[in-house]
């Protein structure tokens, strides 16, 4: 007999080495099938072993050792596109044009640079160089390969 | 369509006067506008660009009232987010693999993912970017629109 098994959303972050929080933000955006039993979510097993290609936001890649609940880039970008543009490309690009046109008079009213520091490149380096190393400050010093 | 990683030092040209290479930039935008070009940058971008606002403000090239029009014409412009799935390890692993800062190393990881060229004006940027074995373009290169 062919038996569902459910899992909670902790078994299968285990299952698949993914943060709980990674498994429950896949639950809310759809890419992780899931379903309520009374109050607890629960994920089929079969979710995380069966490709779904015809469905765009379901779980893409096979299970075996590259089982992952990872939403592909194409869908992310896909899905980020349908939230954040227009209802369609030329809508999005007639808002586009008209933002740039309101940047094109803002940037009118700036200053010109009064020296090599205040250029829009020296200040996008102070900001990587302090980003940068503010980043580094929680990346942990990589060991040297033993020759 | 031609997809494109483009960095910060692209986007604060669209927002500045008299700055070099503004020619490149501008051409990046129309052809932003025509729809012949897909855009993504890294999920940093837009603070990259408040925090470099946020500099101009104290350096007094920029007001605070156009810093915000600025910031709000950028998000209608509506440029792709790259997945941020697990892209902060990637980016280090990046960062560290061709010696580049973290805020550098999350656009050639963009563009890695895309499988795209990486427009820049920072050269630290696009010789990381080069040594990492990803297509990408000085913004001084890019040809100007015909008109």
């Amino acid at each position: 007999m062919d038996e569902t098994t459910y899992l909670s959303a902790a078994q299968v972050a285990e299952r698949l080495g993914i943060s709980l929080r990674t498994v429950r933000r896949r639950i809310a955006d759809g890419t992780l099938p899931s379903l309520k039993v009374g109050g607890a979510v629960r994920i089929p097993a079969s979710a995380l072993e069966v490709p779904a290609a015809a469905e765009p936001n379901a779980v893409r890649e096979a299970p075996v050792a590259s089982v992952t609940a990872r939403e592909s880039d194409e869908a992310y970008i896909r899905r980020w596109n349908r939230e954040h543009w227009p209802d369609s490309w030329e809508r999005m690009l007639e808002r586009r044009r008209q933002a740039f046109a309101v940047l094109e008079k803002a940037r009118l009213q700036t200053k010109p640079p009064s020296g090599p520091h205040d250029t829009v490149d020296a200040i996008l380096n102070q900001v990587r160089e302090e980003f940068g190393q503010r980043l580094l400050q929680f990346i942990p010093e990589r060991k040297e390969e033993a020759d | 369509m031609n997809p494109a990683v483009i960095d910060a030092s692209v986007i604060l040209r669209w927002a500045f006067v008299d700055e070099t290479d503004r020619d490149g930039a501008v051409a990046v935008a129309e052809a932003l506008q025509a729809g012949s070009l897909v855009a993504s940058a890294p999920p940093n971008f837009l603070l990259e660009v408040a925090a470099s606002l946020v500099l101009a403000i104290r350096g007094d090239r920029i007001s605070r009232q156009t810093a915000d029009v600025i910031m709000g014409a950028l998000s209608v412009i509506a440029i792709d987010e790259t997945n941020p799935d697990r892209f902060a390890e990637a980016a280090m692993e990046a960062a560290l693999r061709v010696g580049v800062r973290v805020p550098d190393a999350a656009y050639i990881e963009t563009a890695r993912r895309a499988q795209c060229t990486l427009i820049t004006a920072d050269p630290a940027l696009l010789d990381g970017a080069l040594r990492f074995g990803i297509s990408a373009l000085a913004l001084d290169d890019v040809p100007a629109r015909e008109t």
